[in-house]
């Protein structure tokens, strides 16, 4: 009972902690060191068993600086819970974080991610717009480590050139109608990747969601407008199917695969599966960049930034050990091995490369011209507004214009809760 | 008053059963086929769909034209995790029950049986824990374990599933023991047995139907937990079921593995029923004690 | 330690009811009860008091990212009762008590039926409790990845009934889907809890009835349902106390979309998504509020309550 007892007054004690420690939360730093010693390195489940192999080296090569690492869920939003409710416990658990691109400048604005040296991880070789996505009020807070970015794959078989304007894709979707299949499918259901589907409209059609420094909304534009009439057209007339409104990845690459949808906006990840024995579209695919208002369109920019603690006991190593992930070597094992893209614009097209992914090639002219997706602290506010005006307007709830309108003011209220 | 007085022999009560029985066939077995299909239909595609090639994820006909045990095989295989987590949800769900059920009897008696002011506070109390969201209670617990340095613990699921399903289990054994036949207790006093030896002897066996039916909501709910151990189990060691299929992953990111989702679900779901219809005697022998008033 | 003696103070009362007071046994009642009922209550102090407390604190803090929070009284509470995210809290309330309401009534229907007809003797009778607890057992995470996939524009439900509804992909559709499978999963856990009930009515009372010529549905409104009430009404009450806190069906169907964004899907994209502690802090309350509300009148107008119930006989029979 005693005991009980003394877990009780730990609680007491705890509330009473809570109520100091809030004066204490948003300000960053620390006493945390900035020497080298061992470190860990947390990241989304490894699906290809690479990760371990490519830290066995860097282990071999830094025996007193080894890296542990911690798998944790596939899920995107269960890391971001891990990280977040290590990062607001301030216990510097996991030394190097695996941050997808749009959390760099949330966890950044709340002092949980170290600066790093531009010169290191942010140099030529780079993908510029990669390095856009890690860098926030002009400092970089990540090492970019690999990217992604949407292709539209198609099927050679039935269209012999892909479209590579709105008007084209339409005018291929009789071919579709005639062979009783959906024309065009992407993620269309409300979560995050609606808003990768609609921001690439939207910004194949000149407009955007925010300046690019986050403090003003520029949604309320004829080009936004624009974008966003494509997709609700495109809904109106069955060429994109009403079941969309449900589809997410896979979902979509589902259609796509079985030979049910005609084209497909996805990631480069659908290559492999679209290829492999059993699909229904082996060999009767190609890839190509998205296609927009008047020429190649816009795509989202999607992929991973290597972050590094604020609360890091040893700041030095985590500091190299990004570096040395982006490095060419660790880079080569990133697209052979785990068939992800790299950050380096050298590696797409070399030729022992794009020799097992062909897409590499085409991918690279989508990258190079690739937007991230709106950055700001508030990003995950702003996203539920996107993807909820964005899916009342597609449903054909509301109207484009006033579906517009709403986004303006809803986004307005999000960026303005800083 | 004594327990040897109580009325309906075993012969006489199935006599009457069974004529019963004869009567009542006709609606009875309709509502039989209703709630079997209501009940197994669901959990029947749930089979069907784990047998699949996972291919062949959308074949929608009724029974597996190429049954395969691809999903079970992925279940257990790659990283064998599996295994430890059935032994983790084992212990976590067990010591729950457990100790819940120790905490609810004494709780429940109490306010069953005993007068003290406040009583209906109390019982409001509990009830109010089960009214906060449980994410609003997820970021400060996490604190306050990390801070104990219980991440990745047992207790730090087995102390919070124990709150959880306190409530729900001391109302239930409260009005239970309410109901149940006290002056047999009163009885056994005055052959001078103390309060609790009577609570023991005569009291706790006429509770089985309810402290049994606790125990299975208990347990299950317990079983089932996903929340507070997929933040509180960081690494296979402490990881219960429920975190180990949500990280089953499928050939990329983006894919959910539907089939080997559906196959773990049926693996921990099956033991479950196993267990219930192993312990079922005990509540029928409670159904014949309960019947004694 | 003081916390002890402050707590025993204040569970053992100088004076208990006039009865006990007259029966002399107030004192050893009062103390042994305190220890009975302490365990329960130290774990549910650390585990929901502790954090329950910090929310309300954070909850009148501001959530700003660059500065630290500063106090600002009642204000999250304000944005969301009568400010700027009204509209979204109060179309969860709507949300939240719509599922609360509809899955309630069919999951009691449901599960009174099914415990009636368990409740009857017939061979295989254990082997039907075993399958009525097939839903309630599936892990709920699997179950809802289940009903995902049946719901799916190419999925069975579609492919049985040869339509060809986007169920998630409008209003209607949308909440239907989340109703039958809310109410395929939590119907068992009603059933079980009036079985329960039903168990401790002796089967002499319903002998009696029929030997005085009652029908069956007579014999159900006259005899099964009032003394079946308490246990109904303790199950009714603990799937309100859920019901209102629907997270998992929701978030993993539509993502709340389609109108379907309850109340803790709210709380937890405040909390979680946004990072936005103070205001989830005030939403969780809200929450807290509106579920204490409910649930009390609804034990003042029924009369639900564990410890005064008549059930079979009740008190006064037993005494």
């Amino acid at each position: 009972m005693r005991r009980r007892l003394t877990r009780l007054g730990m609680g007491l004690a705890a509330v009473a902690a809570a109520a100091t420690t809030l004066t204490a939360c948003g300000t960053g730093g620390g006493t945390t060191g900035n020497g080298t010693g061992p470190i860990t390195f947390a990241s989304g489940k490894d699906l290809t068993g690479a990760m371990p192999q490519l830290l066995a080296e860097w282990n071999k090569l830094h025996p007193d600086q080894k890296v542990t690492f911690i798998e944790l869920s596939a899920s995107p939003d269960d890391q971001r819970n891990s990280f977040v409710q290590d990062l607001q416990a301030r216990s510097g658990k996991y030394d190097v974080m695996w941050d997808d691109v749009v959390w760099t400048s949330e966890f950044a604005a709340h002092g949980w991610l170290e600066p790093l040296d531009k010169a290191q991880v942010g140099g030529p070789g780079v993908l510029p717009a990669a390095v856009d996505t890690a860098t926030y009020q002009g400092k970089m807070y990540g090492a970019p480590f690999m990217t992604n970015s949407a292709l539209l794959y198609y099927r050679s078989d039935l269209v012999p050139k892909p479209p590579t304007t709105w008007a084209e894709l339409q005018s291929d979707c009789a071919i579709a109608k005639a062979h009783d299949m959906a024309c065009y499918v992407g993620q269309f259901a409300q979560y995050e990747g609606l808003t990768v589907n609609a921001a690439e409209a939207i910004t194949s059609a000149g407009g955007s969601f925010l300046s690019p420094d986050g403090s003003k909304v520029t949604v309320d534009s004829p080009q936004a407008r624009a974008g966003l009439q494509h997709l609700v057209d495109m809904f109106r007339s069955g060429n994109i199917p009403a079941a969309a409104l449900t589809y997410q990845e896979q979902e979509s690459a589902n259609a796509f695969v079985s030979g049910k949808a005609m084209f497909l906006a996805n990631w480069p990840y659908v290559y492999t599966a679209a290829s492999a024995a059993g699909s229904a579209v082996q060999g009767k695919f190609g890839v190509a960049q998205l296609p927009g208002p008047s020429g190649p369109g816009v795509a989202s920019l999607g992929g991973i930034d290597l972050g590094v603690s604020a609360f890091s006991q040893h700041k030095q190593t985590a500091k190299d050990f990004v570096a040395w992930m982006q490095s060419e070597s660790s880079q080569r094992v990133l697209v052979k091995v785990m068939n992800q893209a790299s950050v380096l614009t050298k590696l797409y097209t070399d030729p022992d490369l794009t020799k097992a992914s062909p897409y590499l090639p085409t991918l690279q002219k989508a990258e190079l011209t690739a937007v991230p997706r709106p950055k700001t602290p508030n990003y995950n506010a702003v996203s539920l507004a996107i993807q909820k005006n964005v899916y009342a307007a597609l449903q054909g709830k509301v109207s484009v214009d006033a579906a517009v309108k709403q986004l303006a003011a809803d986004l307005q209220q999000a960026i303005s809760a800083a | 008053m004594s327990v040897a007085t109580r009325p309906a022999p075993p012969a006489a009560a199935g006599r009457r059963r069974r004529a019963r029985r004869g009567r009542a066939s006709g609606w009875l077995y309709a509502a039989l086929v209703t709630i079997v299909l209501f009940c197994l239909l669901p959990f029947y595609w749930m089979i069907v769909t784990s047998l699949k090639d996972p291919k062949a994820v959308f074949d929608n006909s009724l029974v597996p034209t190429h049954p395969t045990f691809l999903n079970y095989a992925a279940v257990f295989g790659s990283q064998n995790t599996f295994l430890l987590a059935l032994r983790n949800s084992l212990v976590i769900a067990g010591s729950v029950t457990a100790l819940a059920l120790v905490f609810g009897i004494l709780a429940a008696y109490a306010l069953a049986r005993l007068h003290f002011r406040g009583k209906n506070l109390v019982l409001g109390l509990f009830l109010a824990t089960s009214m906060f969201p449980g994410v609003a209670i997820l970021t400060p617990l996490f604190q306050l374990f990390a801070d104990l340095g219980w991440i990745d613990t047992y207790q730090a699921m087995i102390i919070p599933d124990i709150s959880f399903s306190l409530p729900l289990g001391i109302w239930i054994l409260a009005s239970f023991f309410r109901a149940m036949p006290w002056e047999l207790e009163e009885a056994a006093r005055v052959d001078g047995c103390t309060k609790a030896a009577a609570f023991r002897l005569v009291i706790l066996p006429l509770a089985v139907p309810g402290v049994f039916t606790t125990a299975i909501l208990v347990f299950i709910s317990a079983w089932n937990e996903f929340m507070i151990a997929n933040s509180m189990s960081q690494t296979p060691a402490a990881q219960p079921v429920t975190v180990a299929i949500a990280q089953f992953s499928g050939i990329s990111q983006y894919d959910q593995p539907y089939g080997t989702q559906m196959a773990a679900g049926v693996i921990v779901t099956v033991p479950l029923i196993v267990l219930v219809l192993i312990f079922q005697r005990r509540i029928v022998s409670g159904l014949t004690a309960g019947g004694v008033k | 330690m003081s916390v002890r003696t402050g707590d025993s103070r204040a569970l053992v009362p100088r004076a208990s009811t006039r009865r006990e007071r007259a029966s002399g046994r107030k004192d050893h009642d009062g103390r042994f009860a305190f220890w009975l009922v302490v365990p329960a209550i130290l774990v549910l102090t650390v585990v929901i008091g502790y954090p329950v407390i910090a929310a309300l604190v954070r909850s009148l803090f501001s959530d700003s990212i660059a500065s630290a929070p500063r106090f600002v009284g009642l204000d999250n509470y304000f944005s969301a009762l009568w400010g700027v995210n009204s509209g979204k809290f109060w179309d969860s309330v709507g949300v939240t008590y719509f599922f609360a309401a509809v899955t309630i009534v069919l999951e009691t229907a449901i599960g009174l039926g099914m415990a009636l007809v368990m409740n009857q003797a017939f061979r295989g009778r254990g082997l039907l409790r075993g399958v009525v607890l097939v839903p309630w057992a599936v892990p709920t995470a699997v179950a809802a990845v289940l009903w995902k996939w049946s719901f799916d524009p190419v999925g069975i439900i579609n492919a049985l009934t040869g339509s060809h509804v986007v169920w998630t992909g409008s209003d209607w559709p949308s909440k239907a889907a989340i109703v039958i499978a809310d109410t395929w999963k939590t119907s068992p856990f009603i059933a079980l809890l009036i079985l329960a009930g039903l168990q401790i009515i002796p089967g002499e009372v319903h002998e009696a009835a029929k030997i005085d010529g009652a029908g069956a549905f007579q014999r159900f409104r006259l005899i099964t349902l009032p003394l079946v009430r308490p246990a109904l009404l303790v199950a009714i009450l603990f799937r309100l106390l859920d019901a209102l806190r629907m997270y998992d069906l929701p978030a993993i169907l539509t993502h709340g979309a389609n109108d379907t964004t309850t109340l803790s899907i709210l709380v937890v994209q405040a909390t979680l998504s946004e990072l936005k502690p103070g205001f989830g802090g005030a939403l969780s309350t809200l929450t807290f509020l509106l579920i204490f509300v409910t649930a009390y009148a609804f034990v003042r107008l029924l009369g639900v309550n564990a410890v005064e119930a008549q059930i079979g006989g009740g008190r006064g029979g037993n005494r």
